[in-house]
This record gives structure tokens, C-alpha cells and sequence, in this order.
């Protein structure tokens, strides 16, 4: 709603200050005031500005302010102390100093005014010589105030009672936000109030001119045309970018209400950029590409969906960025002031010669000289893919970048690529990164389907103390495995299961992934796992992965394993809801099978696995494969089988670990069960292995006894069938 | 850390090589805790078979039953028994699964039966997820010289707690032979504790060769443990010793022949007179400068020597 002009509620004030009233005259001449619709006409009349082409800013120790013109060079530095960035606006530079709300000189850099010397800078506009500065104080009354600069100095200043937003100059007004959601129009030469337009659908923290252009808002923005002031009760569509989850929550526009940042303050350093253009649809997003600074990140990101179009890393921060048709101006903390096209390249880089804290960057039109001929080449080019640009930016050694990074891992994962999953692994088993980063890839590696000759490699590693290597991330590619249905994965998870390296919260997705991928023969391990663990206390960090195990007994019906189960119900040192999971896992053991899953063949059979060898010289194999193994071991195993058969007790299988060194030389040998141990290792102690490349391994090999094969079964089954 | 353990320990610290009147008895101790030994329950009073099989039966049952104190109770009757049926008892419980709490009870009290068919259930626990009763397992291992056990504890040096890797390193020093080497040079490598003084104690002299070959630029701080275990071994041969002594003269290096005087200083009156005279001799001749002591890590000026 308008409301009628001379409705002003600073006059007090103002003749108190006795800075903007008319000057005492022996002829009085009433002021006259325009008509409103001239205010409107004139207001929204587009009104381009000339402006130079500057950088200004802070520059760390010792704490300077500099400015230089884009086409010459260094214009001044003078030291300061700056408590907020700086703000250029038309002819000046406007910040918060130690003294105060300063106007500096553009051109020469000496002070013009101090607008305040309580308040905080909240923002500030101009246009030729003209500039306006609101500033608001910590006291109740006045909470706010917009004063007017021009070439001398405060030609006058408003305070008020409520809140002062962003300021903007348009041709002979001055347009102010104030109270949330008012917007009121302000006389250049004096100050006083020519109009008031109350906003009851929206917030209007910020008034902005670009190319002319008049613009209102907070939330989005909101051309401010003829229609627009006449009718403010109506329900307003603001324009917006598509808005999204993004690292650090930055928002689109800056509370236009609080003051400005300290330049030391990480807003500078964690922002989102855009710039309203306007085309005959009505407003929309310069270039159609927002830029999300986070520290030493750059993310493109296409205005209207939820994509990113590309990213760059740089060496150091981000502290200022300009946007311009088809271009980007940005300036890093290190001093380097570059100029980027749509694709991320660099097409001009300047050195500005000193460290920055915080710059504003206002380019006007000005372009260098051979990115306006178009005849510029890129001097730094960004990854070619997308796909390598996101793994660049995840995978950059930088703490601070956590959220930023993890950011780039959830787009990379929706890549499909076998490499990505490589990529995956690789960040989810770093040891030194931030917590999202590596959550994120984790998450993300669980639900891969491609990359399974990744997913098995990372699998065949183990930790080791002694060889200062890392536990895979056996959890999330346990996960994946099963996903994926790598029948092959089944002996590697066994081995994590048994070995103490692996994190207890990883044995949930262990056992699961064994269970999912059917895997019979990890039975008699599981049962181990069960039979040893089952009287640990409720509160125990075991606890999930004592009853996923339990599961998984009952869901591959290990009958082998029912005594195990049956002892675990009736001992009442076990805590009584793992003897219940117990009686599940009887009651899931005796259940009929379900369409023989588990008993599918393999997608992928181990004795398929061919490893990608490199071409080299060295005529030694990579690694020991299975199939390695099992030729090695092949000559032993009559007498190996003996060994199973004479354990008795029931034992059908064992489980040969062994540790063998580059030399293939047998390290170690650990046998199970146990009673194993003394007949086996002399035996398997006498294998031949071939040297490898690779250097130490630890191998799992599963012997049999002659009961246990399938052939002898089978045989027994065909000799049945004939007696009847 | 286990009793057993924490006593072997003790006496290690003890017997280190800068206490002269220790050393030579590391062979003696480096075997088995006497708590370990069968001799430690010599002393409780036989009972008449009857009377054995009834207690053997009592605690059979009562560990069988699902009460803590019940189980605390029957470990501790049967530990005293002494029998294989007992260990066997300990053994099955353990195999069936107990509270971590009562684990080490069990363990206790297996290596207080001191019987060799307890090494499969303590191979079992070898896995278990807690670290503390992996290295109470290896500990038990070393302590009952299950001989069976050395891959076991191979695996064990490479073991994410270094409490387990300590335990393994010590239990190696019994139950180890010269294949344990290599796994216990590296674990050496990576500071895993007890490592040196078990190369020591498992060391031939065929390995002093490439013992020294570790001591960079003549300076043997970092092999002394081994040596000392090496010296302070009874089983190992006088000739090697001397071969030890030997070696360490040629060195010539300030690290060697203090290590040369504490040998002597510890055997003034004691040990070998032949290791004493060597030891003398060698001194001797390094002071004399017949072999010119080499400064380890002092920079030569002007290019000279």
C-alpha cells in the first residue's frame, strides 16, 4: 500500500540534527515535493552507471588497505584498521574502521567523511559523487540510520527507531529498507520522505541497482517496477535462483539487516554468488550459473537445477568475486586476481602483490583487453571431466574443506563409472580426512553396483602393523560386495572377520554381506565368531554384530552350527536377548529354504579373476592369487585332507591362514579349528610359492576333508540311488 | 596384562644390561614364570582318587551352571586339582564361550594346570575382539611353551594392540625358534616391545653377522638388547660369545667397547674366566689403539680421516 507523500516520520529528528533542513532564508519558499507518479516513473527508470574498474582490499599483516585499477594497476594503500570489509561504491570506498563508518576517495584513498562513530556498517550504494551508508547501533532508539555523502562530505543523516537495511541511490532517490518490510523512498538533496510502500508478503532487507535496474529484497529479488510500489499488499514473486542444500548453508543474500562481516570473518571465505540479470521473461541468473566459494573451492552451479557444472581448486582462498556476462572475476588470498570463463578455465590472471583478507571487486564493464577481443586462451584449465574435477576437489588435503568436500563426494558418487568406485575406496579408507568426507564416501561405496575388481583388491588388503598398512574399509565394501554379488568376496570378508583390525562396527555389514551372498562356507567362522562372543554384557560395542552373525547362522541353515545355538539358548550367561536372537536363528535354521539364493552360481567365479598386469619387465607375478594357492598347494593335498579327516570331532574343514613373503617364503601358518594346527603346518610349510611383486601377503586357503567334497557326496548320493 | 606376563616382565627389566649383576641370569628367567611351572602345585597335599573325582565332578558342574561366583569358584578348584581332566574342563568351558570376565580366570587357571591340550582353546582366544584377553591367550601360550603356538604368535606381533604384540614378542622368547626371526626383526623395526631381547634370546651364531650388519656406522646402541640376550644365554656357545666379542673389537666404535667394559664390569667376578679374559684382552687392545676406536657420527673436517 502507498502511502501519501510527506507522511515523515524522521522530521524530527532530522531538524534535531540540523544536518538536511533547508537553510534559513529572509523569502521563504515552500520545498516542493514531486508528484508520486514522477517519484515512480523516475525511480524505475533504468539508469545505468559509469563506474571504474577497481579492487580494493585488506591485506593481511601489516593490515593495509589497497586499491588498484583493473586497467592500470595499484592506484594507493593506506593502513588501517579495518573492522568489516570494504564496500565500493560509486567514487568511494566504504568501511568500518577503528574510528568509525569511513568514506574513503576511490581515486586517492584519503578519508572523505566519518558517516558514524558508534554504529556498524550495514551497507552502502552510490552513484557518480553521491553515496549512501545505513548503519545500525546496538541501542534501542536509535537502532538504525541511512546517511548521505557526497563529494564534501554528510550532507545528511537520517536515524531511526527500527532497523536499516541495505541501501540503494536511483537517479535523485535514495531507497531504504527498514522494519523487515518496509521500503521507503527518500529525497537525494535532503532526505526527507517522498514515499513508503509496506511489503506484508515478504521480507526487504536489501535495495541493489544493477545495469540501472532497481531491485528489493531478502529472500529473493524483486524488481521494483511501477506496479511493484503500487501495489506492495499483493503477493510477490521474488526471483531466486533454484535453491538446494549446500556446504556451510551460506545464504543466497546476506542478512541485509546485520552489519558486515570483520574481513577476517569466514562469511568471506563460505559464500554464494550470483547476479540478477534481467532478459524479456523478467529477471533470472546471470549466466544461469551461481558460484559457491568455499575456502580454496569453487563450485559452478547451474542456476535453475540441482547440478554442478564444474569445479576448481586453488592454492589458496577465495576472498572476492565479481560476476560478469559470461565471466568471472576472482581473487584469491594469495593476491592473484583471475578472470574465468564458463568452463572454469582461466583466461587472464593478474598478480596483485599483496596477501588478502577481503577484496571487493567491481569490474563496471571493463574486461581485459583480449578476453573483450575475444582472442584470450585459457592459461589454467580445470580437470577435463567432471568427474576428475570432483574427485580433485574430495580428495584436497585441507581440513577446513570438510563439508565442502563431502559436498563434491555425494555428486561424484552419482557417477555410474567403474572409476568412481576406485575413488570411493580410496577416500573411505583414507586415514587422515574429515569425518563428512569419509562418511559420505563410505555411504555412497555401500551402494555401488560397477568397479567390483575394486571392490575384491581393496578387499585382499589387510592391516598390518608391521607393514604400516591399513585396514580396508571392510564395512562399506562388504556392503557392496553383497550388492554386487561377488560370490568371490565371500573367503576375503571371512578372513576380516577373523582378524582383529577390523572395527566391531564393520562386522554388522560383514556378517550381512556373508549372509546376503549366501555364503555356507563362512558358516563354521561365524559360529567361532558366535560361540566365543556370545556372553559379552548387552552394553557391548559387539552386540549388533553378535546378532546380525546370529542371523546370518540361521538365514544359510548351518545345520553344522546348531549345537552352537542350541547351547547359546539354555546358557544363562549370556544376556537373555542374544539367547533370544539364538532361538530366532534356530527357529530361521529350521524354516524352509526360500528359492535356493544362496546356492545361485557365482556371478563372477574366483577362478575367472584375471588381474590387470601392467607391462613391465619384471617377469614376477604381482601378487599370489587364489588360484596361485591352490596350484601350490595342490601337491599337499591328499596329505592335507588326511589331516582334516583325522581331526574327528566333526571337523569337515579348516581354515589355512598364511603369511608369505615377497620371496615366497611361508611366514606364518594359523590353522582352524585349532586341533588342526600341529598336522597341517608341517605340511603346507613344504608349499613352493613363486616370488611376487607385491611383498608380503596374507592368504586364506579352506582345506577339505574327503567327507566334506562334492564329488564324494555326489558319489555317495549316485550309490544310493543304485542300491535302491 | 596377565600375571604371568607382568611377572616374565619384571624380570626382564630387571636383568636389562645396565645392571651388571642381573644380566647373566636372563637365561635363567627367560623361560617360564615359576607360577607356570608344574613344580608350583607340587605342593598341594594329593587326595585320594575318590575324593578327587568328586571334586573334579562339583566343579564340573558348577562350571556348567550360569553363575559368575559359581564358575570363579570351580576354575579355582580345578586349577588346584591339577589333572588333564581338569584342564580339559577349563578347556571346554572356554571352547563353549564365557563372559569376558571370567575369561581370565580360565586362562589363569589353564596355565596354572600347565597342560599342553589347553593350546587349542588358547589359539581360540587368540581371535577373541578384546585386546586384553588376546594378550592374556598369548601370554598363557608363551608361558605353557606350546610349541605349536609360534604362528599363532607371528600372527600376534603383527596385532593392531600393542599390548598383543608385547605379549606375542615375550611369549616368542619361550615358544619361538630361528623362523621367528625375520617377523621379529621387523616387528623390532617397528618398536614392538621385547622383540630385541627375544632376537636376543633366539639368535644363533650363524645370525651375528647379520646382526651387526643393523648396527649403522658402528654404533650398536640400537642391537645391544640383542647382544645382551645373545651373552646372557647359556645355551649358546662359548665360541660365540667370544665370536660377540670378537665382532665388537672389530667395530672398535665408543658404543662397542662400552658395551665390552659392562660385560667385563658385570663378569669381574663371576661367568667364564675365558669371556672374562677375552673381554680384558680386547679392552685392552682398543685403549692401545690397535684398533683406533671409531667416532660414530662426528664429521671429519678438511676431507681428512
Amino acid at each position: 500500500m502507498s502511502a501519501p507523500l510527506g507522511r515523515f516520520p524522521f522530521c524530527a529528528c532530522l531538524l534535531a540534527l540540523g544536518c538536511a533542513a533547508p537553510s534559513f532564508r529572509p523569502q521563504f519558499k515552500p520545498p516542493v515535493a514531486p508528484a508520486q507518479p514522477v517519484v515512480l516513473s523516475e525511480l524505475t527508470r533504468p539508469k545505468p552507471r559509469d563506474e571504474r574498474p577497481v579492487v580494493v582490499g585488506v591485506t593481511t599483516d601489516p593490515m593495509r588497505l589497497c586499491a588498484w585499477d583493473l586497467s592500470a594497476g595499484l592506484l594507493w594503500e593506506r593502513p588501517v584498521s579495518a573492522k568489516s570489509a570494504p564496500l565500493v561504491v560509486a567514487d568511494a570506498v566504504v568501511m568500518q574502521e577503528a574510528e568509525g563508518v569511513v568514506v574513503r576517495d576511490l581515486t586517492s584513498g584519503e578519508v572523505r567523511a566519518v558517516v558514524d562513530d558508534k554504529g556498524s556498517l550495514v551497507g552502502a550504494d552510490g552513484q557518480g559523487h553521491s553515496v549512501v551508508v545505513s548503519v545500525a547501533y546496538d541501542t534501542q532508539n536509535p537502532r538504525g540510520a541511512v546517511a548521505y555523502v557526497d563529494g564534501s562530505g554528510v550532507r545528511w543523516k537520517q536515524p531511526l527507531n527500527l532497523p536499516v537495511g541495505v541501501p540503494a541511490i536511483s537517479g535523485e532517490y535514495v531507497v531504504v529498507p527498514w522494519a523487515t518490510q518496509r521500503l521507503s523512498v527518500l529525497a537525494a538533496s535532503d532526505g526527507r520522505e517522498l514515499g513508503r510502500y509496506h511489503y506484508k508478503d515478504t521480507v526487504v532487507a536489501h535495495a541493489l541497482v544493477d545495469r540501472g535496474r532497481l531491485y528489493a529484497g531478502q529472500l529473493g529479488l524483486l524488481r521494483v517496477t511501477e506496479t511493484t510500489l503500487e501495489h506492495p499488499e499483493a503477493k510477490q514473486s521474488l526471483y531466486t535462483p533454484r535453491k538446494r542444500e549446500l556446504p556451510g548453508q551460506p545464504p543466497l543474500l546476506r542478512d541485509g539487516y546485520l552489519p558486515i562481516a570483520d574481513p577476517d570473518n569466514a562469511y568471506h571465505r563460505l559464500q554464494v554468488s550470483w547476479r540478477i540479470g534481467h532478459s524479456e521473461a523478467g529477471p533470472s541468473t546471470e549466466n544461469d550459473m551461481l558460484w559457491l566459494r568455499f575456502y580454496r573451492l569453487l563450485f559452478a552451479l547451474s542456476a535453475t537445477d540441482d547440478q554442478i557444472r564444474w569445479v576448481r581448486t586453488f592454492d589458496h582462498d577465495l576472498v572476492g568475486t565479481a560476476i560478469q556476462p559470461g565471466a568471472l572475476f576472482v581473487v584469491d588470498s594469495g593476491g592473484t586476481l583471475r578472470l574465468l570463463d564458463m568452463g572454469g578455465a582461466t583466461l587472464f590472471s593478474r598478480d596483485l602483490g599483496r596477501t588478502l583478507r577481503v577484496v571487493d571487486v567491481r569490474p563496471g564493464a571493463w574486461l581485459p583487453p583480449m578476453a573483450a577481443q575475444g582472442t584470450s586462451s585459457a592459461t589454467e584449465l580445470p580437470p577435463p571431466t567432471l568427474r576428475q574435477q570432483l574427485n580433485a576437489a574430495a580428495a584436497l588435503d585441507d581440513d577446513r574443506l570438510g563439508a565442502g568436500r563431502a559436498y563434491a563426494v555425494e555428486h561424484l558418487a552419482a557417477f555410474s563409472e567403474p572409476d568412481v568406485t576406485a575413488n570411493l575406496i580410496a577416500l573411505c579408507a583414507a586415514r587422515k580426512i574429515p569425518q563428512p568426507v569419509q562418511s559420505a564416501a563410505c555411504a555412497h561405496l555401500a551402494e555401488r553396483s560397477s568397479g567390483a575388481p575394486d571392490v575384491v583388491q581393496a578387499l585382499r588388503q589387510r592391516a598390518s602393523f608391521l607393514d604400516d598398512t591399513p585396514a580396508p574399509s571392510v564395512g562399506p565394501l562388504a556392503q557392496a560386495a553383497a550388492k554386487m554379488q561377488l560370490k568371490q568376496a565371500g573367503p576375503l570378508l571371512v578372513s576380516h572377520a577373523e582378524d582383529p583390525s577390523t572395527p566391531a562396527r564393520d562386522l554388522v555389514a560383514l556378517f550381512t554381506a556373508l549372509e546376503q551372498l549366501g555364503q555356507r562356507s563362512a558358516a563354521a567362522s561365524i559360529e567361532r565368531f558366535v560361540r566365543l562372543h556370545h556372553a559379552e554384557p548387552e552394553s557391548s560395542e559387539l552386540g549388533p554384530a553378535l546378532a546380525a552373525a546370529l542371523h546370518a547362522l540361521g538365514a544359510l541353515h548351518a545345520r553344522a552350527q546348531r549345537a552352537t545355538l542350541e547351547d547359546i539358548t539354555t546358557d544363562t550367561l549370556t544376556p537373555p536377548s542374544t539367547r533370544e536372537q539364538a532361538r530366532a536363528a534356530l527357529a530361521l535354521l529350521d524354516a524352509p529354504a526360500a528359492v535356493a539364493k544362496a546356492d545361485a552360481p557365482p556371478s563372477k567365479p574366483e577362478e575367472d579373476e584375471v588381474e590387470a598386469d601392467e607391462t613391465q619387465t619384471d617377469p614376477r607375478p604381482y601378487s599370489l592369487t587364489a588360484d596361485v594357492v591352490r596350484k601350490a598347494l595342490a601337491p599337499l593335498h591328499a596329505e592335507l585332507s588326511k589331516c582334516v579327516q583325522a581331526a574327528g570331532g566333526g571337523v569337515r574343514s579348516g581354515r589355512v591362514s598364511l603369511v608369505v613373503d615377497g620371496q615366497g617364503r611361508v611366514e606364518g601358518i594359523f590353522v582352524l579349528p585349532a586341533t588342526l594346527q600341529a598336522c597341517v603346518e608341517p605340511i603346507v610349510r613344504n608349499a613352493k610359492f613363486p616370488a611376487t611383486r607385491l611383498g608380503r601377503q596374507r592368504l586364506t586357503h579352506i582345506l577339505h576333508g574327503p567327507s566334506a567334497t562334492r564329488a564324494s557326496l555326489r558319489a555317495s548320493r549316485a550309490l544310493a540311488k543304485k542300491k535302491k | 596384562m596377565s600375571r604371568y606376563l607382568g611377572h616374565a616382565l619384571t624380570i626382564l627389566v630387571a636383568s636389562s644390561c645396565a645392571v651388571g649383576t642381573a644380566w647373566a641370569q636372563l637365561p635363567a628367567v627367560a623361560v617360564a614364570p615359576a607360577a607356570a611351572t608344574p613344580a608350583a602345585h607340587t605342593s598341594n597335599a594329593p587326595k585320594p582318587d575318590a575324593a578327587r573325582a568328586q571334586v573334579l565332578r562339583t566343579a564340573q558342574e558348577r562350571l556348567a551352571t550360569g553363575d559368575d561366583p559359581a564358575v570363579r569358584a570351580a576354575l579355582a578348584t580345578l586349577s588346584e586339582l591339577g589333572s588333564d581332566a581338569a584342564a580339559d574342563s577349563v578347556s571346554a568351558r572356554l571352547h563353549r564361550g564365557l563372559p569376558p570376565q571370567l575369561i581370565e580366570p580360565a586362562i589363569d587357571a589353564l596355565v596354572l594346570l600347565n597342560r599342553p591340550s589347553a593350546a587349542p582353546a588358547l589359539l581360540e582366544l587368540t581371535q577373541y575382539r578384546r585386546a586384553p584377553i588376546r594378550a592374556s591367550a598369548v601370554a598363557a601360550l608363551g608361558a605353557l611353551h606350546a610349541r605349536t603356538a609360534q604362528s599363532a604368535l607371528l600372527y600376534a606381533l603383527d596385532d593392531p594392540s600393542s599390548e598383543v604384540r608385547a605379549a606375542a614378542a615375550l611369549a616368542l622368547m619361550t615358544v619361538g625358534n630361528a623362523r621367528a626371526l625375520p617377523a621379529l626383526w621387523a616387528a623390532a623395526d617397528r618398536g614392538v616391545e621385547h622383540a630385541l631381547q627375544t632376537i636376543g634370546s633366539l639368535a644363533t651364531p650363524a645370525d651375528l653377522k647379520s646382526i651387526l650388519a643393523r648396527a649403522r656406522e658402528a654404533d650398536i646402541t640400537p642391537i645391544k638388547p640383542v647382544l645382551q640376550g645373545m651373552m646372557g644365554r647359556k645355551s649358546f656357545a662359548t665360541s660365540g660369545k667370544l665370536a660377540v666379542i670378537h665382532a665388537l673389537e672389530k667395530l672398535g666404535s665408543a658404543s662397542a667397547r662400552a658395551c665390552l667394559v659392562e660385560w667385563l664390569d658385570a663378569w669381574k667376578t663371576e661367568g667364564d674366566p675365558a669371556l672374562r679374559k677375552a673381554l680384558f684382552d680386547a679392552i685392552k687392545r682398543l685403549d692401545a689403539g690397535h684398533a683406533p676406536i671409531k667416532l660414530e657420527s662426528v664429521p671429519t673436517k678438511g676431507g681428512k680421516p
